[in-house]
C-alpha cells in the first residue's frame, strides 16, 4: 500500500461507515436498555449493564472513527460470487431441512455452496452434493441418531 | 498422600474403555483439523460440542479438550509443508519450518516439531497439576468483586495484547458483551434484545456465534482470496524423520525455553498460545549465535515455538479450571462448553468434582501419548490428507455446520444466527476488528453482570468496594495501568503519523 500524499486528506468512508454502525450499535443498547429500566447501584435494574456496555461502545467506535478516519483501505472487494452461494445454501438448508428432511436439504446445501466456488464443474458439484447427502444422512441419522427425518415422507 | 490418591483416581477414569475411546476420537479429529489449513481448531470443537452432550461430562470434556490440544500437533505439518499454517498458532513455523522442507528435510522438521510438542505439553500438564490447586485453593478467598476485576482484567489484556488497534478490539469486547446481554435476565425476568423470538429467550446460541465467526466466516474469507494448490504429497521415511545427535543437541534448550514462556503465557488471563509462540521465537533468535540461519531453516526456530504453543494450550487449563476464567477465545469456548454440560469451573470444582478435574488431567497423558503414535509412525496419513482439495473440503464443512448448528436446540433459527454471525464475521476479518475478543465478551458477559451486582450488593452499592480490598484493587491497578499505556501507545502514533494504516484485507 503506498500512500499518497493526497489521499491523506481524503476520509475513509467505509472504514468511518462501520464504525458509524458500532456507533449506533452502541446507541441502541443505551436507549434499550433505560427502557428495561436502569435502577440504582443498590438495586440495579435490567437495564444497568446494557446502558454501561452501550455508552462504552458509543466512546469506542467514536474513538475507532477519530483513529482511522483518514486511513487508506481500499473499498471491500465482497467475494459476491462466494457469499451469495453460502448464504443461499445455508439459507435453503435452514428452510427445508424440516420440511424435506436431511438429505434433500444437504444436497442443496452442498450444491449451491459449490456453485459459489469459481471453477467448480456442476458434475463435480453434483457427485459431491449427493455422497455428502448420502454419508451425512448415515453418520447424522443412523450413528448419531439425531431426529431429522432422511426424506420428507 | 492425597495427590497421589487423586492421580490414581484421575487415571482410572481416563483409563476407562470410554474415557480412552473419546480421548482417542478427540485427538485424532484434533490432528485432522490441525493438518488440514482453513479449518481451526475452534471451529472444530464448536462443531463436536452437539455431539456430546448424549455423553457423561467427564467423557465429553476429555474428547472436546483433545481437539484443541491435537490440533496443535497437527498444525504444525500444512506450516512446514506447504508454507501455510494448519491454524494460527502455527504461523511462526513456517518461517523455518518450510524452508527445512525445501532443503529436503520435511521428514526431520514434523519429527522435531512433534517430540517438542510432546515435550512441552508434558512439562505444561505437570505444572498444571502442581499449580491448579494452589491457585484454585487461594481463590476460595476470592469475592464477586475480585472475579469481576480479573475477569474484566482477561478482557482488556485479550484486547490490548493482539496486534492491530486496540480500540478495535476493545469495542468487539462490547459487542460480545453485548450479544451476551441477549436474552432474558436472571435477577427480573426481563427480555433483553429479544425482538419477541421465542429462540433468543435463553440467549444467542454459544454454538451458533463460534460457527459463524470461526467457521463460516473462515470458509468466505478462503474462497474470496487465492489458496494453496494440494502439493504433490512427498514419501516420508522413518529415518529421514530421524534427528542426527547434533540436532538433537540443538534442540534441547530452545524446546525448554519455548516451554517456560509458553506455560507463562498460557497460564495468563487473556493471552492464549498465538502470542507465546511469537514471543519465544523472538527469544530463540535474540538467543542464537548466527541470528542470520533465522528464516532460513533454524531447527531452533520450529523447536522452541511448537513447545511454546502445547505448553501454553495445557497451561491455558489452570485459569479456566481454578478461577472458572478462560485465558483465551478457545478456552472460553470450553467453559461455555462446560457450563452446558452442568460443570461449574471455579475454586470449588477441583474438590467438588475431584473425578472429573483429575480425570481430565489424566487424559492429557494419555491423549498425548497418542499423539505422539499419531503423529510420528503415521504421519504419511495426515500429510496425504494435504491433498484433499478445498473445493471439496468446505462444502462438507458448511453441512457439519448446518446440521450441527440446528441440533444443538433442533433449531431453525439457529441456522440463520449462523449465516448472520459468518457474514459479520467475514467483514469484521475484511477491517482488522478481531473476532477472538468478541467471543471472550461474549461468553464472560453474563458471568460479569452477575459478579457485579452482586459486589454491589454486597457493598450496598459503594463501588469503593473494588478497591478497597487489597486483591481487587491490585488487579484494578493492572488493568488501570494496562488501558492507560494502550492509550499512551494511540496517541503517540497519532502524532507521529497521522493515518494509520489498516490492518484489514
Amino acid at each position: 500500500m503506498n500512500s499518497h500524499a493526497g489521499s491523506r486528506k481524503r476520509l475513509n468512508i467505509w472504514e468511518l461507515g462501520i464504525a458509524g454502525a458500532l456507533f449506533l450499535l452502541g446507541a441502541y443498547m443505551l436507549w434499550q436498555g433505560i427502557g428495561y429500566s436502569v435502577g440504582n447501584l443498590r438495586q440495579m435494574g435490567a437495564g444497568f449493564f446494557p446502558v454501561v456496555v452501550g455508552a462504552a461502545l458509543m466512546l469506542l467506535a467514536f474513538g475507532i472513527m477519530l483513529e482511522i478516519r483518514h486511513s487508506d483501505g481500499a473499498p471491500p472487494e465482497l467475494p459476491l460470487r462466494p457469499l451469495l452461494g453460502i448464504t443461499a445454501g445455508l439459507v435453503l438448508f435452514a428452510v427445508t431441512v424440516v420440511p424435506l428432511g436431511l438429505i434433500p436439504a444437504t444436497f442443496l446445501l452442498v450444491l449451491l455452496s459449490m456453485g459459489g466456488d469459481r471453477g467448480t464443474s456442476w458434475k463435480k458439484a453434483l457427485i459431491t452434493a449427493l455422497v455428502l447427502a448420502a454419508f451425512g444422512y448415515l453418520l447424522f441419522g443412523l450413528v448419531f441418531r439425531l431426529s431429522v427425518h432422511a426424506f420428507w415422507w | 498422600m492425597d495427590f497421589l490418591a487423586n492421580i490414581v483416581l484421575g487415571f482410572e477414569r481416563a483409563a476407562s474403555w470410554d474415557a480412552l475411546m473419546f480421548c482417542f476420537i478427540g485427538v485424532t479429529v484434533g490432528t485432522f483439523v490441525g493438518v488440514l489449513p482453513g479449518v481451526g481448531a475452534l471451529a472444530a470443537v464448536a462443531l463436536c460440542l452437539p455431539f456430546t452432550f448424549y455423553l457423561d461430562p467427564t467423557v465429553a470434556l476429555i474428547m472436546l479438550a483433545g481437539i484443541f490440544y491435537g490440533a496443535q500437533y497437527g498444525s504444525s505439518t500444512a506450516s512446514i509443508l506447504l508454507n501455510v499454517p494448519g491454524t494460527v498458532t502455527a504461523a511462526v513455523t513456517c518461517l523455518d519450518g518450510y524452508p527445512m522442507a525445501r532443503q529436503g528435510k520435511a521428514g526431520l522438521a514434523l519429527f522435531v516439531t512433534t517430540i517438542t510438542s510432546f515435550v512441552g505439553g508434558s512439562i505444561a500438564i505437570i505444572l498444571m497439576m502442581l499449580f491448579t490447586p494452589v491457585i484454585a485453593a487461594f481463590a476460595l478467598r476470592f469475592s464477586s468483586a475480585e472475579y469481576f476485576m480479573i475477569m474484566l482484567l482477561g478482557l482488556v489484556i485479550a484486547s490490548t495484547i493482539s496486534p492491530g488497534s486496540h480500540l478495535k478490539s476493545l469495542a468487539m469486547v462490547t459487542v460480545g458483551l453485548g450479544i451476551g446481554l441477549v436474552g432474558t435476565d436472571l435477577n427480573t425476568g426481563t427480555m433483553r434484545f429479544t425482538f419477541d423470538r421465542l429462540e433468543l429467550t435463553e440467549g444467542v446460541s454459544l454454538v451458533a456465534v463460534a460457527m459463524g465467526l470461526f467457521g463460516v466466516a473462515e470458509i468466505l474469507q478462503s474462497l474470496g482470496s487465492q489458496r494453496p494448490q494440494p502439493i504433490e504429497t512427498q514419501k516420508i521415511t522413518f529415518r529421514s524423520m530421524m534427528p542426527s545427535r547434533q540436532e538433537w543437541r540443538a534442540i534441547v534448550w530452545p524446546t525448554l525455553r519455548g516451554t517456560a514462556i509458553g506455560a507463562a503465557i498460557g497460564a495468563l488471563p487473556g493471552s492464549g498460545a498465538t502470542v507465546a509462540t511469537f514471543m519465544s521465537y523472538a527469544v530463540e533468535k535474540r538467543v542464537a549465535k548466527d541470528p542470520s540461519r533465522f528464516g532460513h531453516g533454524a531447527i531452533e526456530g520450529i523447536a522452541a515455538p511448537e513447545a511454546s504453543n502445547n505448553a501454553a494450550v495445557q497451561a491455558a487449563f489452570v485459569p479456566t479450571l481454578s478461577l472458572g476464567i478462560p485465558g483465551d477465545a478457545l478456552m472460553a469456548f470450553l467453559l461455555g462448553a462446560m457450563l452446558i454440560h452442568g460443570i461449574v469451573p471455579g475454586p470449588h470444582f477441583i474438590t467438588d468434582e475431584p473425578v472429573i478435574f483429575w480425570g481430565l488431567v489424566a487424559s492429557f497423558w494419555i491423549g498425548n501419548i497418542m499423539l505422539l503414535v499419531l503423529n510420528i509412525p503415521l504421519i504419511g496419513i495426515w500429510v496425504r490428507l494435504l491433498s484433499i482439495p478445498y473445493s471439496i473440503l468446505f462444502p462438507a464443512m458448511l453441512f457439519f455446520i448446518g446440521i450441527g448448528v440446528y441440533s444443538v436446540h433442533n433449531q431453525v433459527f439457529d441456522v440463520y444466527a449462523v449465516i448472520v454471525f459468518g457474514v459479520i464475521g467475514y467483514l469484521m476479518n475484511r477491517y482488522g476488528y478481531p473476532a477472538a475478543p468478541l467471543l471472550l465478551g461474549f461468553i464472560l458477559g453474563p458471568l460479569m453482570e452477575e459478579h457485579f451486582k452482586r459486589a454491589l450488593l454486597m457493598s450496598r452499592g459503594q463501588f469503593s468496594i473494588f478497591w478497597e480490598r487489597p486483591i481487587s484493587a491490585a488487579i484494578f491497578a493492572i488493568t488501570l495501568l494496562l488501558l492507560a499505556l494502550s492509550i499512551y501507545g494511540i496517541l503517540r502514533q497519532a502524532r507521529k503519523q497521522p493515518a494509520i494504516e489498516t490492518t484489514g484485507a
